[in-house]
């Protein structure tokens, strides 16, 4: 159980990390990319996939 | 100048910052698709009974901590009004294993039982009919047009849902031999027996498989399987110790209609596996039964519903050809009829040798059809 709140806490950095990536990029392109590597994280932290 | 520079700066990042937005929206509309669909894999599809059905239970009779888990499973029990013996038959094991899982449903729905009684677990991994084997490509669903309903089935993974059982070891050791797997392997319900009532899912489902069998006094016991053309153990009897006479008998009355099956005696020292462990752990006799099914092989081209469907595929029929098959091999592949009806011909004739053997303990099961019959009429018939 300990492992898993821990997994999901480097989830949410790396989710965090990657939203602020999106509003900081200067090309369109890495911010589309960005958000779209955003997804997978999202639905693991959510226990989905 | 410098005004009108800011004023742009600051116009691009509002542009930067609207487009960020955006890019969020559609990557969570895109998410939320993805979440329904994944969702969508841990429905289970309806199965119907026959009138035979007598009871309805979960493994977490069995095993208390698979309550409200994944691991949790249905357990059809079939008991006739004569005394007689118990069988067990498991589909699922391996929820990529399509004939295994088929054959356990077709039973399920269609016999009548004459004497003892028969169970029936069609979902053993039900965790791993949630998600599908990475980088495999194989279908997430495959339709049966049955001559009563249309029926999607779910086409699952060899093992459990990772989400249900995080982390892999690197190394999976067995317990309680202490022998060493590959660290997915402990996700594998046929590498975990006898398992472990507070151990890892798998083994928590292990745990309950063999507390069923010893607490129903279970006789005859069936874990239906399939296998890639090219591995040696296909179109093969697993048998342990116990259960070695009467599935060499049963090979052989099968070998009378054209069914060849090889006989594999349950290895002494490779722990895990149903056949070892329910001989070792309970009073059943063990059965595997595997048949040859293409979609699961490594030498597969174009992986969809027809490969999985009709086993048919140029690449094995190439392999064939080169003689690099331990099954007979054409153009006509290896059909989910035939691999089914291997699969209940086995059984049957298993279940009447061990019948004319311990008559005080003989199971009769009628209303399932053969190898031939569901070859000629096709399994829409049975649906």
């Amino acid at each position: 159980m300990l492992l898993k709140i821990i997994y999901q806490l480097i989830l949410i950095f790396i989710i965090l990390l990657m939203g602020y990536d999106v509003f900081k990029e200067k090309s369109a392109w890495l911010q589309l990319t960005a958000a779209l590597a955003l997804i997978p994280f999202v639905l693991r932290l959510l226990m989905i996939k | 100048m410098v005004q009108k520079y800011k004023y742009n700066q600051i116009k691009i990042k509002n542009i930067e910052f609207m487009f960020g937005v955006f890019t969020l929206i559609v990557s969570l509309m895109i998410g939320m698709i993805a979440a329904d669909k994944f969702q969508e894999m841990h429905e289970t599809e309806t199965l119907y009974p026959s009138y035979a059905l007598t009871e309805i239970s979960h493994l977490s009779d069995y095993n208390p901590n698979l309550k409200n888990t994944n691991g949790n499973t249905e357990i059809y029990f079939f008991n006739s009004d004569s005394a007689g013996g118990t069988v067990l038959i498991l589909g699922g094991t391996h929820p990529n294993e399509p004939a295994g899982f088929l054959t356990a449903c077709l039973i399920l729905e269609n016999l009548q039982i004459k004497r003892g009684r028969l169970i029936i677990i069609p979902r053993a991994n039900n965790s791993a009919f949630t998600h599908n084997d990475p980088q495999e490509g194989q279908p997430q669903y495959y339709t049966i047009e049955g001559i009563k309903r249309e029926r999607i089935f779910r086409f699952g993974s060899r093992i459990t849902n990772s989400i249900d059982q995080w982390p892999d070891p690197e190394i999976y050791l067995h317990y309680p031999s202490g022998q060493k797997l590959a660290g997915n392997e402990t996700r594998n319900l046929n590498r975990a027996y006898p398992g472990r009532a507070d151990g890892n899912l798998t083994e928590q489902m292990a745990y309950g498989i063999i507390e069923l069998i010893n607490k129903k006094n279970v006789d005859l016991a069936f874990d239906l399987h399939e296998a890639a053309p090219e591995y040696p153990v296909v179109n093969a009897i697993v048998a342990s110790e116990r259960s070695q006479l009467i599935a060499t008998e049963a090979a052989m009355e099968l070998q009378f209609e054209d069914l060849i099956y090889s006989m594999e005696p349950s290895p002494y020292n490779f722990h895990g596996l149903s056949h070892r462990e329910w001989q070792d752990y309970t009073q059943a006799m063990p059965i595997l039964l595997e048949t040859a099914n293409p979609i699961q092989g490594r030498l597969r081209g174009k992986t969809d519903v027809s490969l999985l469907l009709t086993g048919r595929d140029p690449m094995y029929l190439k392999a064939a050809e080169l003689g690099e098959l331990h099954v007979p091999y054409d153009s006509a592949g290896i059909s989910i009829e035939v691999r089914v009806g291997r699969h209940l011909s086995a059984i049957k004739t298993i279940i009447d040798v061990y019948s004319n053997i311990y008559p005080d303990k003989a199971v009769e099961i009628i209303n399932v059809p053969d190898y031939e019959e569901i070859v000629s009429k096709g399994i829409e018939e049975y649906f």
